[in-house]
């Protein structure tokens, strides 16, 4: 298969989105010094600008070859469902781990994070 | 430090646009301070790559640095979170055309901002359960050039 150079035009795209949730948690002692802190969220979110992305693009060497190329929509609305854990050792290090979905009606976009904190 | 990883399926719809999905993953590194009672303030810098693909074989890889700021503030039950930062995102978008056996790409380079405001209560149950109710705002504002 060929190589064809093509050059990508600007664009730009624009969020606001608002997001209503409650969130729970609860700390769980374990052993003498360290601590668990489960928590869960739930949210309601809605996408007030754009709801899909366009970019110019065309053929380099072949005037008059631009084309646009533009994203399917995704839903204004989704919901943001969650779980997160972290782990207080007792020391000034804590560990935690979190995932996040938002589901709307054509998108699905999950978001695992994991970390530690340092404290001094 | 925290690495994160994000995971995107985005389905065909009613128009004739292809679906697409995409991954990325990366790594940030924070520190912040509290300089007085209840109030925090700090810095993250971030890295992170994305990987996404589109059902016509229409793909882009990159990278992309980030920069944010955030603060928090607590005066009795309420909490006050926010956030600004910036991304700089390089990469090379390709498009297979299956008619003229060619798979045309181009390089890509964008900017963006954002910032956000969040806020809310916390109360504490007798069982020992913490909730928290909050309202936030998100703003994103992305380029390519």
């Amino acid at each position: 298969m060929g190589r064809l150079g093509c050059k990508v035009g600007g664009g730009s795209v624009a969020s606001l989105q608002s997001l209503i949730g409650i969130r729970a948690d609860r700390r769980v002692p374990v052993g003498e010094t360290s601590t668990i802190l489960p928590s869960v969220h739930v949210g309601w979110a809605y996408e007030m600008l754009d709801t899909s992305a366009q970019a110019k693009a065309g053929f380099l060497g072949v005037p008059g070859s631009s084309f646009a190329v533009t994203t399917p929509p995704f839903g204004r609305t989704s919901l943001v469902v969650g779980a997160q854990g972290a782990l207080e050792t007792g020391t000034p290090l804590q560990l935690f781990a979190s995932y996040t979905a938002a589901l709307s009606s054509n998108t699905t976009a999950q978001t695992v994070t994991a970390g530690m904190r340092y404290t001094w | 430090m925290a690495p994160a990883g994000q995971f995107l399926n985005l389905n065909t719809s009613g128009n004739s646009s292809p679906g697409y999905s995409g991954s990325s993953g990366g790594v940030v590194a924070g520190i912040d301070g509290t300089p007085w009672q209840d109030v925090r303030i700090g810095a993250a810098v971030g890295f992170s790559s994305q990987n996404i693909s589109a059902t016509n074989a229409a793909s882009y890889r990159g990278n992309a640095v980030q920069l944010q700021v955030y603060g928090s503030a607590r005066y009795a039950i309420a909490f006050l979170d926010v956030q600004a930062g910036g991304v700089f995102t390089e990469g090379t978008a390709r498009r297979t055309v299956s008619a003229y056996c060619v798979a045309p790409g181009g390089d890509i380079s964008g900017f963006g901002g954002g910032a956000s405001v969040r806020g809310g209560l916390t109360s504490r149950s007798t069982a020992g359960i913490w909730s928290q109710a909050s309202c936030s705002v998100v703003w994103r504002s992305a380029r390519t050039e």
